[in-house]
């Protein structure tokens, strides 16, 4: 599984952001999306924005997604950015606490996206 | 430990519409005193101008919009981190006599630290325009007792170091404080003096309390941190659409 963070469009302050899952392997993967976390904004030297999620379904069974090879599912989000502000994304192994950086317990990290730090437009 | 040591602490709680001054969680995390007394010992307050910052939502009746969203202080503390009142003591002493060394006490009603800790919660449902992105915020009932449990740690937080802190100093204090209580001997009034001063000890005191305050209070410091890795904490759902209306933001725990 490969997770990639990535501008998909900006416009002055506002920009749009997708995080992406793909399978890069050469077998199905089941990907749980509640354990998909971001995008999450924070700037330099204040708190983090709240962590960006999917709310889960009520059928728990409903939140695993099969991912094909060379399959990939991802999540849009628009973000105003008037300050420098570093996002993060990645796939955890549990729910079990979500930092914007990563899990609470790092072992619980499968991989994290490359962070996109976002200047201001100004 | 005295009832009088304890009940310097004060904690109250959630405050509702308090108009209090609430600072950028961006300035600067230095702590700062007031004033010093004639011993250039810390006196008036102490503290820094950052206030603490809630990363979830939970409140109650009466609090305001969340401060991610369409409020100011919805979420935070009405206090910078490390403040503190402070009323330097005021050391008092008589001359050697005889065989009686000189000595040297605090003047009852000085050396004196109060700590109050309080926050503003926030209101459920519809808090207005996110201010990280486009769109209306929404935070639910789980969300808003989630903040407010968040604010709770931070003063958590600072009663633990005002136990670590203060505590000690108000007994060192206290054990010298007012007529008819312990005095320090010394060969002079001076020499008295200056031997309360460094037992009391009270600039390392007060300003350790304002530090480590500041230092675990601060935004994205350890209380925050610590928090947010707690599986209950509160989340950033994205679109929702609730009672007809449409949300960019719905916030909820887990």
């Amino acid at each position: 599984m490969k997770i990639t963070l990535e501008v998909a469009s900006r416009n002055g302050d506002g920009i749009v952001l997708r995080l992406i899952a793909f399978n890069d392997s050469p077998k199905p993967v089941d990907l749980d999306r509640r354990l998909l976390v971001g995008p999450s904004g924070v700037v330099d030297g204040a708190e983090s924005w709240p962590v960006s999620l999917e709310p889960p379904t009520k059928d728990s069974q409903q939140n695993i997604i099969r991912l094909n090879p060379r399959c990939f599912y991802g999540r849009e989000r628009e973000f105003t950015v008037t300050e420098t502000t570093t996002f993060h994304g990645y796939l955890a192994a549990k729910a079990n606490g979500f930092l914007p950086e990563g899990p609470a317990n790092a072992k619980h990290l499968v991989q994290a996206a490359a962070p996109l730090r976002i200047q201001a437009s100004g | 430990m005295s009832r009088a040591i304890q009940r310097e602490f004060e904690d109250q709680d959630e405050q509702l519409g308090a108009p209090q001054p609430v600072l950028e969680e961006s300035a600067s995390g230095a702590v700062q005193s007031e004033g010093v007394n004639q011993f250039g010992e810390v006196d008036g307050s102490i503290g820094s101008n950052v206030v603490p910052h809630a990363m979830s939502n939970k409140g109650q009746s009466g609090t305001e919009l969340w401060h991610h969203a369409g409020g100011g202080r919805g979420g935070t503390g009405n206090q910078p981190t490390g403040d503190a009142q402070l009323t330097a003591p005021v050391y008092k002493s008589k001359p050697a006599a005889g065989t009686k060394p000189a000595k040297a006490w605090i003047e009852g009603g000085t050396g004196k630290v109060k700590v109050v800790r309080s926050y503003v919660g926030v209101t459920q449902g519809d808090n207005g325009v996110y201010k990280h992105a486009p769109g209306q915020t929404w935070i639910t009932w789980k969300a808003k007792w989630r903040i407010a449990k968040h604010e709770r740690e931070h003063i958590k937080k600072t009663k633990e170091l005002h136990k670590t802190h203060v505590q000690p100093l108000e007994k060192r204090v206290s054990k010298y404080r007012g007529i008819g209580h312990s005095s320090m001997d010394g060969a002079d009034e001076a020499a008295a003096i200056a031997a309360l001063q460094t037992h009391i000890d009270w600039n390392k005191s007060v300003n350790d309390f304002a530090a480590d305050d500041t230092t675990q209070n601060t935004p994205m410091g350890p209380v925050d941190t610590t928090d947010q890795a707690k599986a209950d904490f509160y989340f950033d759902f994205g679109n929702k659409r609730v009672k007809g209306t449409d949300y960019g933001h719905y916030v909820n725990t887990a």
